[in-house]
């Protein structure tokens, strides 16, 4: 008679090599896998393949010009990234940004919260075989950037924030462009949703997949969507409120398991939470100015006006481009809440115009270490689906 | 005039080079090789607005397959062994677009990691300036490559060498 | 509960091991001696009022100018209470091994990799201590204040057919 074990396939032990170019590593991530037959044994990700010293080159930068090195790092939300260095800069300072500027910073980092979301999906369902997704997506999405061009000039790579306030003020069609967007994208989402959510085959592919603890997460210090999806309500939006978050009314959606189909929730209804932010912050943008030269006119560049008219505007504004501001000697960590998590930007200040030293806390670097801990005993195929459910930046991971 | 006159209207006749470059230019099929920011923005030349297949662009994922490969992005010391094997996975006829800023010169990182310009390691035939550079941009660097391919030939040529 | 109650209870528990202590910026930070490293990890993980249950960040910073001369920064936070505390060490370059956090927290793992990448501090007892963002083969430590920002080696010097296997019992 023949017995079970005799059916099975004998498997052998293997080794491969994904990446560092993969069409879904989504960059230049590379992962090590050890394979048991088609069952994930390790994986260890190798980083690195992009490493661009910026950290390094802060070093040798104004407090103004290391801002254009941010945006680089995670280049789908480059706002979001401005605003948590021009924070740490400015608590440097001891500067306080003027309201108006801080409603037109949430407004533009939640904007770049939904585009990177956008990506995320269209990258993580094309891995998974969604197409359509994918062109749904960044349809959306260039509405978004059409929006973030009118204010700041730029698509990607805004360097639209100063410390004290916004480089200028934004530009008219703004709050209207915002206004017809917050109109359409709601039943955008819904359209989204109607693809995946009840999807069979997504539901195959992402539901008890990739299962994080809660307890696991923090140990690995997960942040972000990441842990949100394992249940652990923890937003730096909330914890510990910047940038006028307070004024604002939102929920943090929080997912059950922690597996990757949780992580899909998580997202996409803080895509929703984002609009709902968005719609608060538009209807309320105080009057004003946006950038608080009076009260600090040490570190705040002057208006434009100001330096054409009057003789000291424009000697200020000739030293602030030469020599950049000084902040007064110390450290300073802000962190904010990323697409990706919890974004530290730890500044020491020697008291010259170039920051001592900027260290960066990534989100997606501290995300994709966990990896090995997400994939071991699952499918190989299901190690795609749990890279793109981490949503890493390959930019901020190797910096 | 001509064989035409012979043939009637139904045949056309021309050089083979250039009905091979014909073909060539409009079925330009790019790697998926992604480095950094720039690759978003290639992303975004083949979603739906701005839609690459209309210039007969498709992205391959596998190199051996691919004519075309847009380098977008900076490239590490860590990454060039692999971006110069990718480049020579590639079956001739070949072409390489540099885009962005680090791609062609190094741009904003003049740093101890990063090789100045992607045409110190392999050949370029197109740079692509901006940081990142719009679609617009990328897909104006795709018609200066087709205008350079139409003026190709099918005659075995030396493959291109790096300039230093 | 901020993090002033986070400070005295520290203060209270291990008064003779605090080098120095204060608030900057907001921030509370605690400077303290590498030999007890372990033991704060321990009891700022383990300790009900604490709960230190994230390594957030560890990070170093390099002062050529004083004696001793690298600052390493762990930046640990609590979830469930909602604070922040940085314990800063500071040593001599060449001193001798770190203790690693990597049994308290597994966040620790990548942050002591890259740690010993770009400063070249070495830690005790870390599973597999090796450079992490640059290529392994790598001169020096790139964020050294002395190291030079321009310091690459010529494109022509990569070698470029590098052996792509990977031996099964090294992953």
């Amino acid at each position: 008679m023949f017995e079970y074990k005799d059916f099975l396939i004998e498997t052998d032990k293997f080794a491969l090599n994904v990446g560092p170019s993969h069409p879904a590593t989504h960059g230049v991530l590379r992962v090590l896998v050890k394979l048991d037959g088609e069952t994930v044994v390790h994986a260890e990700p190798m980083i690195g393949y992009l490493h661009t010293s910026m950290e390094k080159l802060a070093e040798h930068r104004t407090y103004h010009q290391a801002e254009t090195i941010t945006d680089r790092m995670d280049y789908v939300s480059g706002a979001s990234n401005n605003l948590g260095y021009i924070l740490a800069a400015e608590r440097l300072c001891g500067v306080k940004a003027s309201k108006r500027a801080e409603y037109v910073r949430v407004i533009l980092a939640e904007f770049t919260r939904i585009s990177s979301h956008l990506v995320w999906l269209a990258t993580h369902a094309v891995d998974l075989g969604a197409l359509t997704e994918f062109l749904y997506c960044f349809r959306e999405r260039e509405l978004v950037l059409d929006i973030i061009e009118t204010v700041t000039g730029q698509r990607m790579t805004p360097s639209f924030f100063r410390v004290g306030g916004l480089a200028m003020d934004f530009h008219k069609d703004f709050v209207n462009k915002t206004k017809d967007f917050i109109k359409i994208f709601p039943e955008k989402i819904n359209e989204y949703e109607a693809l995946l959510t009840k999807n069979k085959i997504w539901l195959e592919r992402t539901k008890n997949i990739g299962v994080i603890s809660a307890e696991d997460a923090i140990n690995f210090a997960l942040t972000g969507p990441s842990l949100r999806g394992s249940g652990v309500k923890y937003d730096v939006r909330k914890a510990s409120p910047y940038s006028r978050y307070e004024d604002f009314d939102f929920e943090i959606p929080i997912g059950e398991i922690g597996d990757v189909y949780d992580r899909y929730l998580v997202r996409i209804e803080e895509m929703r939470q984002s609009l709902k932010i968005i719609s608060q912050a538009i209807d309320n943008i105080p009057e004003g100015e946006y950038s608080s030269y009076h009260e600090y006119p040490a570190y705040v560049i002057p208006p434009k006006k100001k330096a054409l008219t009057t003789m000291e505007g424009m000697i200020f504004l000739f030293k602030y481009g030469m020599e950049g501001i000084k902040p007064p000697k110390g450290e300073a960590y802000v962190s904010i809440e990323n697409p990706r998590g919890e974004l530290g930007f730890y500044l020491v200040s020697d008291g010259s115009a170039f920051p001592y030293r900027m260290r960066v806390r990534p989100p997606s670097f501290c995300n994709i270490s966990a990896l090995n801990k997400m994939t071991a005993g699952y499918m190989v195929a299901d190690l795609i689906a749990i890279m793109g459910s981490v949503d890493i930046l390959l930019g901020e991971v190797d910096r | 005039m001509g064989i035409e006159e012979h043939l009637g209207d139904n045949i056309i006749t021309a050089s083979l080079d250039k009905i091979v470059s014909w073909g060539r230019k409009w079925s330009i099929w790019p790697a998926t090789f992604g480095l950094a920011c720039c690759a978003i923005e290639m992303m975004t030349t083949a979603s739906s607005r701005y839609d690459f297949d209309r210039l007969g662009l498709i992205f391959r994922s596998s190199p051996r397959q691919s004519d075309l490969i847009i380098v977008s992005g900076r490239v590490s010391y860590k990454m060039a062994p692999m971006v110069k094997r990718i480049y020579d996975q590639m079956p001739n006829p070949k072409w390489v677009i540099a885009m962005g800023d680090c791609a062609c010169s190094g741009g904003l990182f003049n740093v101890y990691s990063i090789v100045q310009g992607v045409d110190r390691i392999i050949p370029v035939d197109v740079y692509v300036p901006g940081c990142p550079p719009r679609p617009e941009a990328l897909i104006y660097g795709i018609v200066k490559l087709q205008e350079k391919i139409g003026k190709g030939t099918i005659k075995h040529e030396a493959p291109p060498q790096i300039i230093r | 509960m901020d993090v002033n109650f986070a400070l005295a209870v520290i203060k209270e528990s291990m008064q003779k091991k605090i080098v120095a202590a204060g608030n900057v910026n907001r921030d509370a930070y605690i400077q303290i001696q590498k030999e007890d490293l372990l033991e704060f990890a321990d009891f700022f993980k383990n300790d009900p009022r604490l709960k230190f249950d994230m390594l957030s960040d560890l990070f170093a910073v390099d002062y050529p100018k004083r004696p001793e001369r690298i600052e390493v920064i762990y930046n640990f936070y609590s979830v469930v209470n909602n604070f922040r505390i940085f314990i800063k060490i500071r040593s001599k370059i060449d001193e001798s091994e770190y203790p690693s956090l990597t049994s308290f927290y597994n966040s620790a793992n990548w942050f002591e990799r890259e740690v010993y990448d770009m400063f070249g501090l070495k830690f005790k007892g870390h599973p597999d201590l090796k450079r992490i963002l640059n290529p392994d083969d790598w001169d020096g430590h790139p964020l050294l204040k002395d190291y030079p920002l321009r310091k690459r080696p010529e494109p022509e010097e990569i070698e470029m057919d590098r052996p792509g296997y990977i031996e099964l019992d090294k992953i």
